[in-house]
Parts: C-alpha cells; sequence; structure tokens
C-alpha cells in the first residue's frame, strides 16, 4: 500500500511539472491555434538564464527566478512578433505555424547548446533539501512547491478563463480572431499578452522543474513539450484548466503504471494514450463537448 | 575518396527518404512524421536478417519493404479521421512509440543498437566496397524518383492530389479515398525502408539516435526546402542540405560547435521556408502548406 501510496505521490509531482509547461502552452494555443512547439525551447532558455543569475553570477534565488522569467517572456512574445504574427497576417494556417515551430525549438536547442556547452550543468540553490514524511511517504520541499503552484495556477487560470473580460476575450479571439477584431478587440495585443503570459509561466516552471531534478540540459525542453501536447491532449483543447488536468492525469498514468510496467516503457505508453485519445475522444477527458477546430 | 563516396551514399539514401515523403505530404497533403521511424523498421529488419538468418540483399528488400508497409499501415490509420495539426501529431506518437522500441527492446540491442553487419551478397557476389554501395543507393534513388514520377503524371497522381485538395468531392465521386492513402503509404513506407536497407549495410552498424524524432524533422525540411511536390526539389533538397555542414569543415569552425550548428542552420531554414517561401527552392505551388 505504501508502495502505492508513494508512487501515486511521484504521479502527482510529475502532473504537476507537465502541468505548468501544459498550462502556458495551452494559454498560447488557446490565444492564437497555434501548437507553439518552440515553448519547449524557451523553457530549456530560460532555465539556462535562470542558472547563470543563480550559479554562475551568484545573485540569488530571486534573481534567477527574475532572470528566467523575463528571458522567457521576452523570447516567447518575439517569437510571436517575429514568426506567427506576419504568418498569421498573410492568411497562412496555423499548421504551417505549427511546422515553423519545430524549426525555432531546433534552433533555440542547439543554440543553447553552442552558449552553454552539451553536458548537463547543476542547477542549486545551496542548502539543503527538506524532506517531508507523511505516514510511509516522502517528498521535498521543492516538490511541495511545484504541486501547490501547478493546482494555484490552473485554479486560477480556470476562473480567469471563465469569469474576467480579458480571460474570455482571449477565448472568443482564439476562436475567431478575425470576428474579434470586427467587434473592437485588440486582437494582436491579446496574443502578445498571451504569449508574455505563457512564456513567463514556463520560465517560473523552469526553474522550479530544474531545481527539484537538480540538473538541467539543452535537450530537456524537446521531451517535456511533447509530454505537454500529450498533456493538452488528453486534458482537452481550447481549455487551458483542462490541459493542466491532462497533465496532471498522465503523471498519474506514467507513475502508477510503474507498479506493472517497467519504467523505459513510461514514453510509449504516453504516446499510446495520446493517439487512443485522438482516436476516439477528440475532445479530451475535460474538454468541451465541441471539439476544438479542425478535429 | 572513402568519405567522398559516403557523403555520396548518403546524399542517394535522403533523395530517396525524401521522395517518398513527398508523396505523401505534397502530392497526397498527409504531413507525416514517422518517416524515420519507418526507415528505421526497413534498417532494423535488415540488421536482424543479416545478423541471423541471410545477407542476401533482395530477400533484406523484400523482407524489410513488407515490416516497413506494415508498420506504415498502423501509421496510416489515423489518416482516416484526423487532419493537418492532428494527424501530424498523431504520427509524432508513432514515431515516438516506434523509437522507444528501437531503445528498449532486447533484440534491437537498446541504446548501443547493432553492430558487426556482413557485406550483403547479390546473386552470390559479395558487395564489399563502399563505392558498389554508393552504386546500389544511387540506383534506387533513381528508381525510387522514376517511379514516383510515373505516379504523379499518372491519372492516379492527379487523384492524390484531388485528395489533397478535396477529400469529399473525391469521395463523392466514387472513388476510394482510404485505397489511395493507404496506396501512397504503401509505396512511401517501400521505399523508406529500402533506404534503410542500404543504410544498414553502408555503415555495418545501426543505434537507435538515427531514426529518432528529429530525424523525422529533418526529412519533412527536407520536403519542405526543396518543395513539397516537386521531385526535383527533394533531389536538390537532399544534396543540398547534406553537403552544406560540410563546407563548415573549411571554415575554421570549431569541432566542438559544428554539429550544433548544423542543427541551427537546418532549424533556420525550416523557418525561413515555412514563412517565405512555402513552395520551396523549385516548387510552383505554394498552397500545399495552407
Amino acid at each position: 500500500m505504501s508502495v502505492f501510496a508513494q508512487l501515486a505521490l511521484n504521479g502527482v509531482v510529475a502532473g504537476s511539472v507537465y502541468a505548468l509547461i501544459a498550462l502556458g502552452f495551452a494559454l498560447i494555443f488557446t490565444s492564437s491555434r497555434v501548437f507553439h512547439f518552440a515553448h519547449g525551447g524557451v523553457y530549456t532558455f530560460s532555465a539556462f538564464a535562470g542558472y547563470t543569475a543563480l550559479v554562475t553570477l551568484q545573485l540569488g534565488v530571486i534573481a534567477g527566478f527574475l532572470a528566467a522569467i523575463v528571458v522567457a517572456a521576452l523570447i516567447g512574445v518575439l517569437i510571436n512578433i517575429l514568426l506567427y504574427e506576419p504568418m498569421k497576417a498573410g492568411a497562412v494556417s496555423p499548421f504551417v505555424a505549427m511546422i515553423a515551430s519545430f524549426g525555432v525549438l531546433i534552433i533555440i536547442t542547439h543554440v543553447v547548446a553552442m552558449i552553454w556547452g552539451s553536458n548537463p550543468v547543476v542547477l542549486s540553490r545551496g542548502g539543503q533539501t527538506t524532506v517531508y514524511r507523511f505516514g510511509a511517504v516522502y517528498t521535498t520541499d521543492a516538490q511541495l512547491l511545484i504541486i501547490g503552484f501547478a493546482i494555484a495556477l490552473a485554479g486560477g487560470l480556470f476562473v480567469f478563463f471563465r469569469h474576467t473580460r480579458l480571460g474570455i476575450a482571449i477565448r472568443a479571439m482564439g476562436n475567431d480572431s478575425e470576428l474579434a477584431e470586427v467587434v473592437g478587440m485588440p486582437a494582436r495585443r491579446l496574443r502578445h499578452i498571451s504569449f508574455i503570459v505563457g512564456s513567463a509561466l514556463v520560465g517560473v516552471s523552469a526553474m522550479l522543474i530544474g531545481l527539484n531534478v537538480g540538473i538541467i540540459d539543452f535537450n530537456m525542453g524537446m521531451d517535456i513539450i511533447l509530454m505537454a501536447t500529450v498533456a493538452m491532449i488528453i486534458g482537452g483543447l481550447g481549455n487551458v484548466a483542462a490541459a493542466a488536468g491532462g497533465g496532471f492525469v498522465l503523471g498519474l498514468i506514467q507513475n502508477i503504471a510503474i507498479w506493472k510496467i517497467e519504467s523505459k516503457w513510461q514514453l510509449a505508453l504516453s504516446f499510446a494514450i495520446l493517439i487512443a485519445v485522438l482516436l476516439f475522444r477528440p475532445s479530451g477527458l475535460f474538454g468541451e463537448r465541441r471539439p476544438a477546430a479542425g478535429l | 575518396m572513402e568519405y567522398v563516396v559516403y557523403i555520396g551514399t548518403l546524399i542517394a539514401i535522403y533523395a530517396t527518404l525524401t521522395i517518398s515523403l513527398n508523396l505523401l505530404v505534397g502530392y497526397t497533403g498527409l504531413i507525416s512524421i514517422a518517416q524515420a521511424a519507418i526507415y528505421g523498421v526497413g534498417a532494423y529488419t535488415t540488421a536482424l536478417l543479416a545478423l541471423n538468418i541471410t545477407h542476401d540483399l533482395l530477400i533484406s528488400f523484400v523482407l524489410s519493404a513488407i515490416a516497413g508497409i506494415l508498420v506504415s499501415l498502423i501509421v496510416a490509420l489515423p489518416s482516416l479521421r484526423l487532419k493537418n495539426e492532428y494527424f501530424l501529431i498523431a504520427t509524432m506518437g508513432f514515431q515516438a512509440i516506434i523509437y522507444s522500441l528501437f531503445m528498449n527492446l532486447d533484440i534491437t540491442g537498446g541504446a548501443s543498437g547493432l553492430y558487426g553487419i556482413p557485406h550483403p551478397t547479390l546473386f552470390g557476389y559479395t558487395i564489399r566496397s563502399s563505392f558498389e554501395k554508393f552504386l546500389l543507393a544511387a540506383a534506387l534513388a533513381v528508381l525510387c524518383y522514376v517511379c514516383a514520377l510515373r505516379i504523379t503524371r499518372a491519372p492516379f497522381g492527379r487523384l492524390l492530389r484531388a485528395v489533397r485538395e478535396d477529400e469529399v468531392a473525391v469521395a463523392s465521386l466514387g472513388k476510394s479515398v482510404f485505397t489511395i492513402k493507404f496506396s501512397v503509404f504503401i509505396f512511401s513506407a517501400a521505399f523508406a525502408a529500402a533506404a534503410g536497407t542500404l543504410y544498414v549495410y553502408s555503415l555495418t552498424a545501426i543505434d537507435p539516435v538515427a531514426f529518432n524524432l528529429d530525424e523525422s524533422v529533418f526529412i519533412i525540411t527536407l520536403v519542405i526546402v526543396g518543395g513539397s511536390g516537386s521531385l526535383n526539389g527533394s533531389v536538390l533538397a537532399a544534396a543540398l542540405l547534406i553537403l552544406l555542414p560540410e563546407a563548415f569543415k573549411f571554415l575554421a569552425i570549431p569541432e566542438a560547435i559544428a554539429p550544433q550548428l548544423r542543427q541551427v542552420l537546418y532549424g533556420l531554414l525550416l523557418v525561413f521556408f515555412t514563412r517565405y517561401r512555402r513552395q520551396g527552392l523549385i516548387g510552383e505551388y505554394r498552397d500545399v502548406l495552407k
């Protein structure tokens, strides 16, 4: 029983990690309809920016987080301004933008390797890790922080998109950008805001996750963005909180499956679930009944 | 000299892969990101055959193609229900699953792969020299090009383009979209798997990294840079993008960052062509990527 409880807790931690990345990814998808794979690159780059401030320059934890957030927001909004917006203006579908986004992911990933090297580096804030024990289950302060932040963020964004004017405006714009502009919404600016907020969130997440794992490397954004994609589709497209839900479900399944299946099959299992959801329940587990456009 | 022959072999193999994927992407509008996985299935089938049963080239070709086709039929299934982004993501899922099999099965040798693969034999003659292997790869590329040309110029080629433009209209004329899509997948997989066969015999060793998602993205980059729907473009792109990083050797670029720089260059090309020139280098039709 205690094994199961520990696996479930590990699942919640992994799920929170996926949820954190999926939240920003889904926020950007909701506003622009682009599968912004370069988000994984923003994640990696911001983690290394935080590493430079925290470890190399010894500026402290807050400066580390700030560096990650600012760099992430800047890269995110630049990608939108330089790439997605001109494509949208040229009536190119979000599908082509998605392919371009792969290119940006590759560029950022390998630029990181050129700047910081291709070997993993240690990301630590120094001092001791506090370990908490609940019965037979162990967790750390960094893990609790990740879980708390993921839940608070998912809840906050759920309320934001349901009950605030700005949130509803962003959703409306995602559904039909032209119509939103016709009724007087500043569509471009709303998308910029989404990219800034979504990318800033991934900056925070990158630091939280990096500090929890303890090491970061240039390739980490590739894997995590695939998991965020799986999470978003399992959860349900076009609904930011659902993406977080998908992240938790994915993390739990992956970790509880370790009970019966070797951990090396985690990735294959996740993608098998992705394909099953795409084929048999395209609206996702928590998504709106009407599937997202194009599905 | 040996190195030049090796580069030539690579260009021929990538030209084959790019043309075979272009039929799916450029002509039928099915943007699949699992081509490296199919290529890998062909390669692993050949390697396992050669190590355990036979290194007869023709048998390798036939059995690898069959394996590649069987796997690609599974990959093709979602194409009947999913479009664009969603089809691409589903194929990405298959790519990840198949890669995970290469990486984790005992029979495929895990992360270290398979090595010590014997030279192939053709009608009792053992093909040893890398130049002969280059000729084989070039012959395969030419065969793939000619077959693709015949297909795309035949009435069936018009049918493919019709599926790309308007599936419902094709179905309404009594044509089976299912049959058309699966035929293209079969053709594409047979050549991708054959490319895998020659890759194995040229290198005499394989490891899973050669067939990962990055590789699939690279092949789709070749299709887009050359021009989706342009067979000449596919050949040109394969040649250019394989040769381009070789130019780094003549510039004073440190050994450590050369591979990274190569990836950055490929990423930049993908972004540039999707942003500014969606018809590719010599393609004419830019709306393939709508």
